[in-house]
């Protein structure tokens, strides 16, 4: 256990029944900025947080948070750990202002209002209106202001923009970055939305299988990825022969290789193989990210072809 | 906390209000259309049935609704520690229900306690506290069933169940009971009230009392279980006594028999003088009443019968108070008070109304005579012995029956009040518990008595047995026959309580009568257990231990852990390997 890192784990595995949610997950988070998870579905992002909240049991394999074993923590560790939830379940039978007054309550020792008002600001709330009477998005922002709030050490939020429209996510991510302000926190975020990550994240994970595919910088993650574009006038490689591919695309006639970590080499290989004139084009990060998760995916990329 | 208590509270606050309204509507409406209503023991059972379903009902929706992932997470991922969020979320509840509940039950009874000529003893108010501890019990049920890893959650409605439909409690010790249940409800829910709900609380002494609660429950479906299969079995065979033909001289035949094939087969066993048998050819024996499952015990909470009569001569209602230990008068002409009516000397316990004006009380029958209006003994037992089933009369005698004796009473003498003199004393064979028939047949030189003694349950483990004997008009009494009567089921279905766990059993037995107001009736012979039961019993907890124990070890239990269940089985049999095997499934 490294107390100075925010999360951490080691061989960390759950089981579903027979299939392995997390795999032997090893990860090491430093404390502070903001850490963004991504992975396609069942990749164990919402089971990972439920492991390092404590409130699922691990099969093997350590996980600890902020220095303390995920499945020991005390009350005074939750308080320094905030998390928000897809749902964004709060009561929906209560008021905005019991809420506010139960957060105020047990985290008054923590709270910040100038962090919540910063957030619930955006968001025309009333006092009175009950949980269940909020569009989605105001949930969202009155969830994600009750978190901020509670100045956390650690803040997970598990994918806290899904189903939202494009104004109601532009309000919260807004909000998101103007409270994220205090270095020493460190922000664990789950979203299937790239664009956000690539706004958001100094480091992105990403988990496939339940295991940690990549951990690196957002833009060095792209760095690792290349889009070579060659015209192959005959087959052209087989694809089990192209190194570090992760997607091909065959479009009018031009090959379209999609690799990591490969580096100038690659165009001499193209050539090898007859290609005239290999380019190699920078990847924005949702197409790189796309296609190392799609690599082992049958069928994943419309057009693909070997 | 306080503010999560108050946040729950405006949940259901207007839902408890609107409830407790209309729950006293419901009260005043039920008295006004059926003023006895309140004293019948079955409406209050009802309404305590009705009171726990509702609270059980409330009690699962209220946490149902936190029970999804993760709204378990946004309520318990805070900085208190989760028993003080239960506390808060659980109390809320609790509060509510007691207060749509008992406000309107203690305002019902105070309302009636104004009114000239109600009687309003303090073991009302305990039966309006009961109505709240009802509620409370189902609303603990309640939330466990939502909460508690399905694998086991079921125990606790099992257990609670079973108590309160078997408890024996009278007066302040029928709520010790249910208060008890509810402080276990209270700790079962704190250790359900964790992060991780698929596991079993991880305080040793919860895991203890969730494994009791399971292995109790286990226990009595693991009886009807076996039960149910030895008799689908034996009538698979074609020799269960109860379907098929009972063997001869046995318990089932002896029991259907009329009453004079039974005495003569006594008689028949026992090489009898035949001319008692050719006599017993010329009448027709009938059957008596055998002592009452209950008898009025002094702040009861509810009534065995009747605590009400009318003098229709003077037009005045009485009714029976626990705390004045007299009949309250209520004149029907004008409802104002009538005073009160008790005999000289008071009553030994609770009377029991039998109709027309007479009444049994402890060892003494009453009337009311109807000239001066007063309370006349009419017959007095020793002291000690109570009355526990309605007199009969059998020409030309009356026949009562009392804990420890059949008496034969003069009814001149019932009628003068002077019966002591003239009655005959025919003392019980056995326990009073276990008379399950008493037969007689009057010749006419003497009476012939039959007393067939056995166990609550034809096929329970107690001896069963018949003595007959004879009566003599100058009260001489004459043993005429003993028989005992075979077993018609295996001993593994008689027995079955014992070798599943002689352990659970015994704590079952020794707890059995505990607060009774029947204690009287109760009382049994002892249970003779033969010896190759107590082998099978001691193989099997061995069994239980070795099994639990390899179990333990496959699923990775600490040692401490693994000891400690090995000698929960060891001590308690098959029903605490069941309790592990539903409470301790997850590997470590």
């Amino acid at each position: 256990m490294n107390p100075d890192l925010a999360v951490e784990t080691r061989g960390l595995t759950r089981l579903h029944g027979r299939k392995r949610a997390l795999d032997g997950l090893d990860m090491a988070l430093p404390r502070g900025g903001i850490h963004a998870v991504v992975g396609a579905n069942g990749a164990g992002k919402s089971t990972l947080f439920r492991l390092l909240l404590g409130f699922q049991k691990a099969d093997a394999g350590d996980c600890f948070v902020l220095g303390r074993r995920a499945d020991a923590l005390t009350p005074a560790d939750r308080g320094r750990i905030g998390f928000v939830n897809e749902e964004h379940s709060l009561p929906g039978w209560t008021r905005v202002d019991t809420l506010l007054a139960v957060q105020r309550e047990h985290y008054r020792d923590r709270w910040s209002a100038r962090a919540f008002d910063s957030v619930i600001g955006s968001f025309a709330l009333s006092g009175r209106q009950r949980v269940s009477q909020l569009s989605r998005g105001e949930r969202a922002g009155l969830n994600l202001a009750l978190a901020l709030g509670q100045s956390p050490e650690l803040l997970i939020l598990d994918e806290p923009t899904l189903g939202l429209d494009v104004v109601a996510r532009r309000r919260l991510l807004d909000a998101l970055i103007g409270a994220v302000d205090d270095e020493a926190r460190t922000i664990l975020y789950c979203s299937h939305q790239i664009d956000e990550v690539e706004r958001l994240a100094d480091t992105l994970l990403i988990l496939e299988r339940g295991r940690l595919a990549s951990f690196s910088a957002p833009d060095e993650f792209c760095d690792r990825i290349g889009h070579w574009v060659a015209d192959v006038p005959f087959k052209g490689p087989a694809k089990g022969e192209v190194p570090g591919l992760l997607q091909h695309r065959r479009i009018d006639g031009v090959h379209h290789y999609i690799v990591i970590d490969q580096g100038d080499a690659f165009a001499e290989f193209l050539r090898a193989h007859g290609a005239r004139k290999p380019q190699v084009m920078p990847v924005p990060l949702e197409r790189a990210v796309d296609a190392f998760l799609s690599r082992n995916h049958a069928g994943a990329a419309p057009g693909a072809s070997s | 906390m306080i503010e999560l208590y108050k946040a729950e509270g405006r949940r259901f606050g207007r839902w408890a209000f609107g409830l407790a309204v209309l729950h006293l509507a419901v009260l005043f409406f039920l008295d006004r259309a059926s003023p006895g209503i309140r004293d019948s023991a079955d409406a209050a059972k009802l309404a305590g049935f009705g009171y726990g379903l509702g609270g059980a009902i409330f009690g699962f929706y209220q946490s149902a609704s936190y029970a999804r992932l993760n709204h378990w997470i946004a309520l318990l991922h805070r900085p208190l520690a989760p028993w003080r969020i239960m506390a808060a979320i659980a109390g809320a509840g609790a509060t509510l229900l007691l207060a749509a509940v008992l406000i309107p039950l203690l305002g019902f009874t105070a309302e009636i306690s104004l009114q000239a000529g109600r009687v309003v003893d303090a073991r009302h108010w305990l039966l309006a506290l009961a109505g709240g501890v009802m509620g409370l019990v189902g609303f603990g049920i309640g939330s466990y069933l939502a909460l508690a890893p399905r694998r086991y959650g079921w125990t606790a409605l099992v257990a609670a169940g079973l108590l309160i439909a078997t408890s024996p409690g009278t007066g302040g010790a029928a709520l010790l009971l249910p208060l008890l249940m509810i402080a276990a409800l209270t700790l079962l829910l704190i250790g359900a009230f964790r992060p991780d709900r698929s596991l079993p609380p991880s305080n040793p002494a919860l895991l203890a009392l969730t494994a009791a609660v399971a292995a109790f429950s286990l226990y009595f479906l693991l009886l009807t279980g076996v039960a149910i299969t030895c008799q689908l079995g034996l009538a698979a065979i074609g020799r269960n006594p109860m379907i098929d033909t009972p063997p001869p001289g046995g318990l089932v035949e002896a029991w259907r028999a009329g009453s004079n094939e039974l005495l003569d087969a006594a008689l028949a066993a026992n090489a009898a003088p035949d001319v008692i048998r050719a006599e017993l050819r010329g009448v027709d024996a009938f059957q008596l009443p055998v002592a009452l499952d209950e008898l009025p015990a002094r702040g009861a909470l509810t009534n065995v019968g009747s605590i009400a009569f009318i003098d229709p001569r003077r037009g005045i209602e009485w009714t029976y108070s626990h705390d004045g230990n007299a009949f309250m008068g209520l004149r029907l002409k004008d409802r104002r008070s009538a005073g009160e009516l008790r005999p000289d000397g008071g009553f030994e316990s609770p009377p029991l109304l039998l109709g027309d004006g007479s009444m049994i009380a402890g060892g003494s029958l009453y009337r009311l005579d109807p000239r001066s209006g007063t309370l006349e003994r009419r017959l007095r037992l020793p002291p000690g012995e109570a009355i526990v089933a309605r007199p009969v009369p059998v020409e030309p005698a009356v026949a009562v029956l009392s804990d420890r004796a059949l008496y034969f009473v003069d009814p001149n003498g019932l009628e003068s009040g002077r019966s002591s003199g003239g009655r005959i004393a025919v003392r019980l064979p056995g326990p009073i518990g276990d008379l399950g028939r008493l037969d007689l047949a009057r010749l006419p030189d003497r009476a012939i008595v039959s007393f067939f003694f056995r166990g609550d349950i034809i096929e329970g483990p107690s001896r069963a047995w018949q003595s007959v004997v004879s009566v003599a008009p100058d009260g001489t009494v004459t043993r005429l026959a003993e028989r005992p009567l075979g077993p018609d089921h295996p001993d593994a279905l008689r027995f079955c309580a014992y070798w599943l766990s002689p352990a659970i059993r015994a704590i079952a037995g020794a707890a059995e009568g505990i607060g009774s107001g029947s204690a009287r009736t109760l009382r049994r012979a002892p249970v003779e257990v033969p010896r190759g039961i107590w082998i099978a019993a001691g193989l099997l907890s061995l069994g239980a231990a070795a099994a639990t124990a390899l179990l333990a070890v496959r699923r990775r239990l600490g040692p401490r852990e693994i000891a400690a269940w090995t000698l929960a089985a060891l001590a308690f049999g098959i029903p605490m390997l069941g309790a592990f095997w539903v409470v301790r499934r997850v590997h470590a």
